[in-house]
């Protein structure tokens, strides 16, 4: 799957987690970026996420990703 | 060994002396056999020396065995396995009187008179905190967050680390891992910043903390005389003094750490300045919420189990609220669990667990409509006035909660409780009846500029490095300032034998 | 290096104003305290004892009529066992022709907190002080937890910040020991007193402080130093007169003098005139009898005069400082004749 798709996917995720159909994200997103993307959020949105690409972050990665970029890292390397 | 004595003066000089004057590769060493000192100092005798020796093997094995099966099902087993071992002797050790109370209870209701009974052991000092940082230990490792310690004595450091068997704060192994094997170089400025800290931690105790233990302790012993705002002053006090002993003793046990060149996280951070009771304890006892966040509430987000009930209540409720549903639960258990953590009495599970899950609830649903009451009204709540007004809300609240923390049952809390309902503001007005307590005129005003002084402090805490400010200062404003906080707690500290100027007048004359 | 220095001079500051701090924060003063500001080897007689010492002997009253200097180190209920080592502490400063001991205390050996500290808190750190509190606090009933608070008086004396006016006023009310103070202006009659010589032996412990002091004194005092013990004009239990007689026995056999002011031929306290309680004189009776007294050792023990020398200047203003407040307090001039 190529970044771009992975990035098209992901808006869908973020927009359906935070109710709001204006969120576009990319490499250097981070939760100050958006509204409601506290750290109980974050934990849905990971959820939303594996879900979408039938993954699984383990909590090591959870914890410590700083921003969209590395989550799509971590998606990419996964899936392939 | 409690902080403020003698004993532990000593200790801690002689150990520090020692950790300088030893080649540096030994420094971790020295704090591991002084940890060993200081366990069996505290009363730990051979029957409570086995469960120490089992946590420590447990875990020095499950994290070795996590490793080697790493990215396999056995690595999960094995720490669920390990965990279940932890945890089983730390109830054992703590909630096995409780668990029998309980059943006792139970037994009463359905009419059977079965007494259980069951003699507190003497409990290895710090077990609720070692046992859930070994814990936190081999889920780190398992989650790859860091590489499990082949030295079992480096492995036991971790677990008694004698600074923070006392009352935390829970470290992390990939952050400590850095700084207590690692040699550290004696730093002055450590060791003047660390004694700053820990006189300021003196100051809070023997100043502040003691004093208001005397007027708590003689209202709460005696509170059918000591009625209507005796309490709800108690109350405030007892929130007070339990703020001053516990964040006192986390600045004397960082202040010992800093010196030695070993940075622990932090644990309080002007809690009282908080506008909710969802930010207070983002702001109260740190790190074991961040542990319970990190270790119980997410993976309990994750798990299967709250993920299915969030699909089915979607299904029939919808998104947001099924979302919340989620979070409630998740909320609830944690929080069931911090007061649990805190002590087995209902007293606890009450006053630091549910209770504040209710207002936290509460807080989460009232919020939005709040905001719109304030839009159609006109209200800022930016300003002041009303930000003054939500930290004063939460302290109450957050005071009203410690009437379980400090009554003896849930039953007396609520006798305690009916008491308070009583109209007597007079008594704080007219210039006897809150001198009576215990503390006279004299200390009564000693301690109320003590807590103002304090709230000063952490008002500026919010905005930045006390001590930072203070070293930069000139050397005379700077030596003031030390000079003022060291001859505070001398003077004014509740410590050593009472002077009672009785004895002292012309005798035998 | 620099650290080094400026983390010196912080910790000496500190002691500096620990030190002084601590002047305004401790008990009140008795006349130990002032003992140590009196110039060394100045003095001629040391005079050793409880309250019965530095209210019934007025130095000044002595200086005047007789011209030597007296030394008081004492204090409210001087527990026995410390006499020895006040007579050491003494001999620090000092280098006296006579020692008076006033053995009123002698059943006093089980001392408590206000006495213990009154005696030993106003003495100079020094090994002397150490085997003092050893000493005193073994014979005590003072619970082992607070012994520290007597070696460290800071951890008691902290407290008295409250007390802390009391503390500075109280020390104008000794003129180089003696009090005069309201409470010993008084006149209360008394019942007379008459003096039984039936011996009652001496408890164990009082005995054997007694035997320790002779033999201090035997092994450590040159011939020069002569020791005079007393037994003050006063009234006593029947046990405590009983004790005294038998102490008197054990002291001239061991060839030590000692007076009894109650057996006298030529002095007889007046009971009617000259007591303000029980056990003590007031003003008046305290001026007859140093009278008596000073005049007796002077001649004795040959010592020297001194008056109209400029170096004693300090105990002419302190005698006037004694007749202005007398003066205000009696009502009427202080009469030394």
């Amino acid at each position: 799957m190529k970044k771009e798709e992975i990035y098209e996917r992901l808006n869908e995720v973020f927009r359906d987690v935070f109710d709001d159909e204006s969120i576009v994200v990319n490499e250097t997103t981070t939760s100050a970026d958006i509204e409601d993307w506290d750290s109980l959020e974050h934990i849905n949105l990971i959820v939303a996420v594996e879900n979408e690409f039938g993954i699984k972050f383990n909590m090591g990665e959870v914890t410590t990703m700083k921003n969209v970029g590395e989550m799509v890292e971590i998606i990419n390397n996964r899936i392939s | 060994m409690i902080l403020t004595s003698l004993t532990f003066l000593l200790f801690c000089i002689i150990t520090i002396l020692i950790y300088f004057l030893v080649p540096k590769k030994l420094q971790w060493f020295v704090l591991l056999l002084s940890s060993i000192f200081f366990l069996f100092y505290n009363n730990l005798r051979v029957d409570t020396l086995i469960y120490v020796l089992l946590t420590l093997m447990t875990v020095y094995i499950c994290a070795l065995l996590i490793d080697k099966y790493s990215n396999t099902k056995k690595s999960k087993w094995i720490l669920i396995g390990g965990i279940v071992i932890v945890l089983g002797q730390l109830s054992f050790l703590k909630y096995t009187n409780f668990l029998l109370v309980t059943i006792n209870h139970i037994f009463h209701l359905v009419g059977k008179n079965f007494e259980f009974n069951f003699n507190t052991r003497n409990v290895p000092i710090g077990v609720s905190y070692y046992s859930l940082i070994m814990i936190g230990y081999m889920v780190d490792v398992y989650r790859g967050l860091c590489k499990s310690q082949k030295n079992p004595l480096k492995c036991a450091l971790l677990m008694s680390y004698f600074p923070i068997l006392n009352s935390g704060p829970f470290i992390r192994y990939p952050d400590m891992e850095n700084k207590l094997y690692e040699k550290h170089k004696f730093n002055y400025d450590n060791l003047c910043r660390g004694l700053i800290r820990i006189f300021w931690g003196l100051f809070k105790i023997l100043v502040i903390s003691q004093r208001l233990a005397i007027f708590v302790d003689a209202v709460y012993g005696n509170y059918t005389t000591y009625y209507g705002f005796y309490i709800i002053t108690a109350t405030i006090f007892f929130t007070l003094q339990l703020y001053t002993n516990f964040s006192g003793s986390i600045d004397i046990i960082m202040g010992i750490s800093k010196i030695m060149g070993i940075e622990l996280p932090e644990n309080f951070r002007s809690p009282f300045f908080s506008k909710t009771i969802t930010e207070l304890w983002r702001n109260w006892h740190i790190t074991l919420g961040a542990w319970l966040k990190d270790y119980v509430f997410y993976p309990l987000m994750k798990s299967n189990i709250i993920q299915k009930i969030g699909t089915k209540t979607k299904k029939k409720f919808g998104k947001k609220i099924s979302k919340k549903i989620t979070l409630y639960i998740s909320m609830l258990i944690m929080w069931t669990l911090i007061g649990v953590w805190h002590n087995g009495a209902y007293t606890f599970i009450i006053g630091s667990g549910i209770l504040q899950f209710i207002y936290m609830v509460l807080e989460d649903l009232l919020t939005p409509i709040a905001s719109k009451v304030n839009k159609k009204l006109g209200i800022n709540p930016e300003t002041f006035g009303y930000k003054l007004y939500q930290r004063l809300r939460t302290f109450l609240l957050f005071s009203f909660s410690m009437i379980f923390f400090r009554a003896t049952s849930v039953a007396n809390a609520i006798d305690i409780i009916k008491y308070m309902f009583v109209m007597n503001p007079w008594i704080l007005l007219d210039h006897t009846s809150l001198y009576s307590i215990g503390l006279d005129v004299l200390d009564f005003q000693v301690m109320i500029y003590s807590i103002i002084v304090l709230f000063i402090i952490d008002y500026l805490k919010l905005k930045g490095n006390v001590i930072d400010k203070i070293f930069n200062q000139n050397l005379v404003t700077r030596w003031i300032i030390i000079y003022l906080l060291i001859f505070a707690v001398i003077i004014f500290g509740l410590y050593g034998p009472g002077y009672d100027s009785a004895t002292f007048i012309y005798r035998q004359i | 290096m620099k650290k080094f220095i400026k983390a010196s001079i912080f910790v000496i500051c500190f002691f500096c104003l620990f030190n002084f701090i601590f002047l305004y924060l401790g008990i009140p003063k008795r006349p130990i305290y002032y003992f140590y500001k009196e110039p060394r080897n100045s003095q001629d007689v040391i005079y050793i004892g409880g309250s019965n010492a530095y209210v019934h002997f007025n130095p000044l009253v002595a200086y005047r009529n007789n011209g030597f200097i007296t030394g008081m180190i004492s204090s409210d209920t001087q527990p026995f066992p410390l006499v020895k080592y006040m007579i050491k502490e003494a001999r620090k400063y000092q280098k006296p022709k006579l020692y008076i001991i006033d053995i009123a205390n002698i059943h006093y050996i089980s001392a408590s907190e206000g006495s213990i500290r009154l005696a030993t808190s106003h003495m100079r750190f020094s090994k002397n002080k150490l085997d003092a509190l050893n000493n005193v606090l073994k014979y005590s009933k003072i619970p082992k937890k607070d012994y520290l608070s007597y070696y460290f008086d800071f951890l008691t004396y902290h407290s008295s910040w409250k007390y802390i006016n009391k503390n500075v006023v109280d020390n104008s009310e000794l003129y180089k020991g003696f009090l005069l103070a309201d409470v010993n202006t008084k006149m209360v009659k008394q019942e007379k007193f008459i003096w039984n010589s039936k011996s009652i032996p001496l408890s164990e412990k009082s005995k054997s402080c007694l035997i320790n002091l002779i033999y201090y004194l035997k092994n450590n005092l040159s011939s020069d130093e002569k020791v005079l013990f007393v037994i003050p004009p006063r009234f006593y239990e029947t046990k405590l007169m009983g004790n005294l007689n038998d102490a008197s026995k054990i002291i001239t056999e061991h060839n030590f003098e000692i007076i009894n002011f109650n057996t006298l031929d030529d002095y007889e306290a007046n009971y009617t005139l000259e007591f303000y309680n029980k056990q003590h004189l007031n003003v008046l009776g305290a001026t007859r009898f140093t009278k008596y007294f000073s005049e007796y050792i002077s001649q004795k023990y040959d010592l020297p005069d001194h008056r109209g020398n400029k170096k004693y200047s300090s105990w002419e203003k302190e005698y006037h400082r004694y007749t202005e407040n007398y003066k205000e307090i009696m009502g009427k001039d202080f009469i030394l004749k």
